[in-house]
Order: C-alpha cells, then structure tokens, then sequence
C-alpha cells in the first residue's frame, strides 16, 4: 500500500509539471460533455479537456491527502487527532463560535461517536450545534 | 486542521484546499528535495506561484503596509480565492492588517 500510495503522489507530482498529454476515451455521461462545451463556449472555463483534467487532480489530491494522513496514523497512531481536537479544528477554521466551548464539542463528539462510529468532525458540529440551540 | 481539510476534500466540500503561497514556501525553508521535507512534502499542499498580476497586488501590498513578501503573497492569494478562508499565523496582527486593507473576510489563527 505504502509503495502504491508512493507512486501516486510522484505521479500527481509529475503531472504538475508535465507537458506530454494522452488521448484517452472516457466515458462522460452526454449531458454532461454538452454542459462542459457550453461552458466552455461561454467563456466560463478552457476547453472541456481543461476542466476534465482540473477536476480530475483535485479529486486524486484529496484522495491522496486523506490516504496520507490515515497511512501516517498507521504508523504513528499517536499522531491521530481525537475526535474532539478535531471538532476544535474545524470550528476554528470555521469561524464558529462552538470553538469557544470545548466542553460542549466534548460532550457532542461523546453523544455523536455512540451514534455512528465513524463520525467525522462536521457530524460533532452540527451535534453540538444543536445543543447550544436547545440550551 | 490538515485532517479536518482533507476529510472536507475527501468528500468534496468546496474550498478546503490546503494551500501554501509559494514564497511562504520559500521563507520556512520548506525545501521540497530535502529529505526531511519528505511528510510535508506527501499532504499535498498547493503552491500557488507569484508573477504576473498577483506579483503586482503583492508588491502594492508590501508599499501599503510594509510587511514581509511572504505575508504579502499570502494577502494576494486571499484576495484571489475570495470566499471566507482561513489563514494560519504566527503573526496574527500583520494578517489582520492585510486582511483588513484588502476588505477581506479570513479567519486569522494563531499557531
């Protein structure tokens, strides 16, 4: 997995700077190739080709990036974040005012893990939001 | 907050992008071919360049408030993206400044 993960970033890595280009068939749903042409005709964005390949690079990156955290955490499982520094987190980034109660993000992540095991901080967010409502 | 953005990128959240400006790349020293750069370099940060136009808006900013190039690099990248980023700073009153000088809504947070 490691080495796979590997070869995928230097291949993203590769693809920023490279100039050689591959026809390839892609199987686009009709509609929408006809919405990327248009868009394309209108000025909203390059060519169809353009906006495929910018899609595509940042869906392997954000592929990528998470599969790099998560390979990191294997091997150093002390690294991983609790799920409420991770509510902190993303409250912060947010701007929300949750960020100021990190005894309510606790008790949210506690009630929100119970719920769904694999709740993410966004889940812990809207629980805790929910509970500075009704108090 | 790296985690947080890459569940968010994960699922497609838009604008939860890690994003390094290419001269606070050059500032911390972030050398890429160096093999201790090799865990920052695998999150997959983007490193947006500075020429042209952004070099201009860089460059007004550094007169305006005379702050570092790197600062002023990050104030040019907010103004780009628009939208409501967040900026992570061990100088939270110089962001603030730019901020505040481009009429632009970032979250600055202190690390």
């Amino acid at each position: 997995m490691r080495a796979r993960l590997d070869r995928l970033l230097d291949l993203l890595d590769r693809s920023e700077s490279e100039r050689d280009a591959a026809s390839t068939s892609v199987r686009l749903p009709v509609a929408l190739r006809d919405a990327a042409a248009l868009a394309a005709e209108m000025g909203l964005t390059g060519s169809a080709s353009e906006l495929t390949v910018t899609g595509l690079r940042r869906s392997l990156e954000a592929l990528a990036q998470r599969a790099v955290l998560d390979a990191h955490y294997e091997r150093v499982p002390r690294a991983r974040p609790s799920l409420v520094e991770l509510a902190q987190a993303a409250a912060e980034l947010d701007g929300s005012a949750l960020a100021a109660r990190p005894d309510l993000l606790a008790r949210a992540a506690a009630a929100v893990v119970a719920l769904r095991p694999g709740a993410d901080a966004d889940d812990v967010l809207l629980y805790a939001a929910g509970l500075a409502a009704v108090a | 907050m790296v985690d947080v953005l890459a569940t968010r990128g994960r699922r497609g959240v838009p604008h939860s992008a890690l994003i390094v400006p290419a001269a606070v790349q050059v500032e911390a020293g972030w050398d890429r071919g160096a093999a201790r750069s090799g865990p920052l370099n695998r999150l997959r940060a983007q490193r947006p360049g500075l020429d042209g136009p952004g070099a201009d808006r860089a460059a007004a900013i550094v007169a305006a408030l005379g702050v570092s190039v790197a600062d002023a690099h990050v104030g040019q990248v907010l103004a780009d993206i628009g939208g409501a980023p967040a900026v992570l700073t061990s100088d939270p009153h110089d962001m603030g400044r730019i901020a505040a000088e481009l009429g632009v809504e970032a979250r600055i947070i202190t690390i």
